[in-house]
C-alpha cells in the first residue's frame, strides 16, 4: 500500500497513534518514492518555521505588553485597580482638587451605577481617576471595529469618527445589548476616555434592535459632536488609516 | 466579582512573541499583525473567565486571534463592495485572493494560500499545535483540519517546488 499524503502529513507533524507510525516506517524503509516523500514534507516544514522564526527574536511592542496589563479586573467600579494600573494620584480627600474628583466620580458612579447591575456593562466601562473609561470589550470595538461593521458580540456598534479640537480621535458608538448606551469616546494616550455618554431605550423584544441602535445618533450625542469636531467625520479611508495609527 | 487570574496575564506575557508570529503569517504585514494581536489580548482578557486553568492558553488565544482575523477579513471584503464597486480588488481585496507573483518567498507562497489553508498550515506546522488543538481553535472538526492542512501543504509544495525551479 502507498500511505496518502494525509498520512504521510500526520507522521511528520507526530500525530500518529505507534501503530501507523510502524507502518509508514515500514512503507519508507521499502520504498524510496515514499521516503522521499517524507522528507520533501520535512524539509517544507523546516522551511516555514525558518520562515517565521525571526519574529519570535524580535522585541515585542511596549504596546502589546501595556494591554495585558492595561485592561482593566472586570469589576466596573474597581478604584484601586485601576488607579494602579494608571499610576495616577488617588483622589485626596481634605484638598480641594480631590473634593472636585470625588463630586465628578459621584456623579459618574450614579451613571455607571444605573447600569452595573447589568451582566455585560463590566466589560464596557470602567472608572478610573479621571472619569470614565472604556472597558476592555468596548475598548476592542472601538480600536478594532470600522462603521459598517455589524455590532460585536456585545452588541457594541460604532458610529461616526472624526479628529475633536483637541486632535484626539473620537468616535461615536452604541450599545444595543441590555443597557441601551449611546456615547462619544476620545482616544488619548491613556485609551479610550468617555467623553459623553447617553442612554436611550432599546426595545427589548425586537431582535433587529440592534438595526437601530447602530445608525441613532440621538440629538444629545449629534449636538455633542457638533461642538466638538475639528473639520469633518472620517471617511471609510480615514477611518481605516486611523485604525491602523492606533487612533493616534 | 470576578478577576482576571494572574495566570492568564503571565500566560499571555509569554505567548506575546508566538501572537505575533501567528498574526504575521495571516496578515502578511508587521503593523495589522501587531494590530490584531492588540485586538485579540483586549478581548481575550474581556472573557479571560471563559479559559478553564489545566487547559492549554495557546491554543485558546490562537483561537481569539483567528476569530479576530476573520472578522477583519469579513469588514474587508464588506468595505470593498460598500465603498469601491468599481475598483474591487484593486487594493482592498481579502489577502490570499491569487495575486501572481514571479518568485515566491515562502512567506509570500503561504499567503497566497486560502485563509483557511494559511491558518491550517500555521497553526500546525509553525506554532506545533496538535490536529486536536488546531481544529479546536479554528471550531473545525479534525478531519476538516486535516484536510485543509494536506491541500495547503501540497499546494505549497507545488508553488514552492516551480518558483524554486523558475529561479535557480
Amino acid at each position: 500500500m502507498t500511505p496518502s499524503n494525509e498520512d504521510l502529513g500526520a507522521y511528520v507533524d507526530g500525530q500518529l497513534e505507534p501503530a501507523a507510525r510502524a507502518l509508514i516506517d515500514e512503507a519508507i524503509a521499502r520504498d524510496p518514492a515514499v521516503a522521499a516523500r517524507v522528507a520533501s514534507l520535512r524539509a517544507l516544514n523546516d522551511q516555514l518555521r525558518g520562515a517565521f522564526r525571526s519574529v519570535l527574536a524580535e522585541p515585542v511592542p511596549a504596546r502589546l505588553s501595556a494591554a495585558v496589563h492595561g485592561a482593566a479586573p472586570s469589576t466596573v467600579v474597581d478604584l484601586e485597580a485601576t488607579r494602579a494600573r494608571r499610576r495616577r494620584p488617588a483622589v485626596v480627600l481634605g484638598s480641594p482638587r480631590g473634593w472636585t474628583a470625588l463630586a465628578a466620580s459621584v456623579v459618574v458612579g450614579l451613571m455607571v451605577g444605573h447600569f452595573a447591575f447589568q451582566r455585560s456593562s463590566k466589560d464596557l466601562l470602567e472608572l478610573d481617576a479621571n472619569g470614565l473609561a472604556a472597558g476592555p470589550a468596548l475598548s476592542a470595538a472601538l480600536s478594532g471595529q470600522l462603521a459598517g461593521d455589524p455590532p460585536s458580540g456585545e452588541g457594541i456598534a460604532i458610529g461616526l469618527s472624526f479628529r475633536n479640537k483637541g486632535g484626539n480621535a473620537c468616535r461615536t458608538f452604541s450599545v444595543s445589548r441590555r443597557s441601551g448606551l449611546v456615547g462619544i469616546a476620545c482616544r488619548n494616550s491613556e485609551g479610550w476616555q468617555i467623553d459623553t455618554l447617553t442612554g436611550h431605550a432599546v426595545p427589548s423584544q425586537d431582535p433587529a434592535g440592534y438595526r437601530q441602535a447602530a445608525t441613532s445618533l440621538t440629538p444629545t450625542i449629534r449636538d455633542a459632536v457638533a461642538a466638538t469636531i475639528d473639520g469633518e467625520p472620517f471617511d471609510a479611508d480615514a477611518e481605516r488609516l486611523s485604525r491602523q495609527h492606533g487612533w493616534r | 466579582m470576578t478577576q482576571i487570574t494572574d495566570p492568564v496575564r503571565e500566560g499571555l506575557i509569554e505567548l506575546l512573541p508566538r501572537l505575533r508570529r501567528f498574526a504575521r503569517t495571516l496578515t502578511r504585514h508587521a503593523h495589522d499583525a501587531d494590530d490584531l494581536v492588540q485586538i485579540a489580548v483586549e478581548r481575550a482578557l474581556a472573557r479571560a473567565q471563559q479559559w478553564q486553568a489545566g487547559t492549554r492558553l495557546d491554543g485558546w488565544m490562537f483561537g481569539i486571534l483567528r476569530n479576530a482575523w476573520i472578522d477583519e477579513i469579513r469588514a474587508r471584503q464588506r468595505r470593498s463592495q460598500l465603498f469601491a464597486p468599481e475598483a474591487a480588488g484593486e487594493h482592498v481585496g481579502a489577502p490570499g485572493a491569487g495575486t501572481e507573483v514571479d518568485v515566491l518567498s515562502v512567506e509570500a507562497a503561504l499567503g497566497s494560500l486560502p485563509e483557511e489553508q494559511r491558518t491550517a498550515v500555521s497553526l500546525v506546522l509553525i506554532e506545533g499545535l496538535s490536529y486536536k488543538e488546531a481544529a479546536e481553535a479554528m471550531q473545525v472538526p479534525i478531519g476538516t483540519l486535516t484536510s485543509r492542512l494536506a491541500r495547503g501543504r501540497d499546494a505549497l509544495q507545488a508553488i514552492l517546488s516551480e518558483s524554486a525551479g523558475g529561479a535557480s
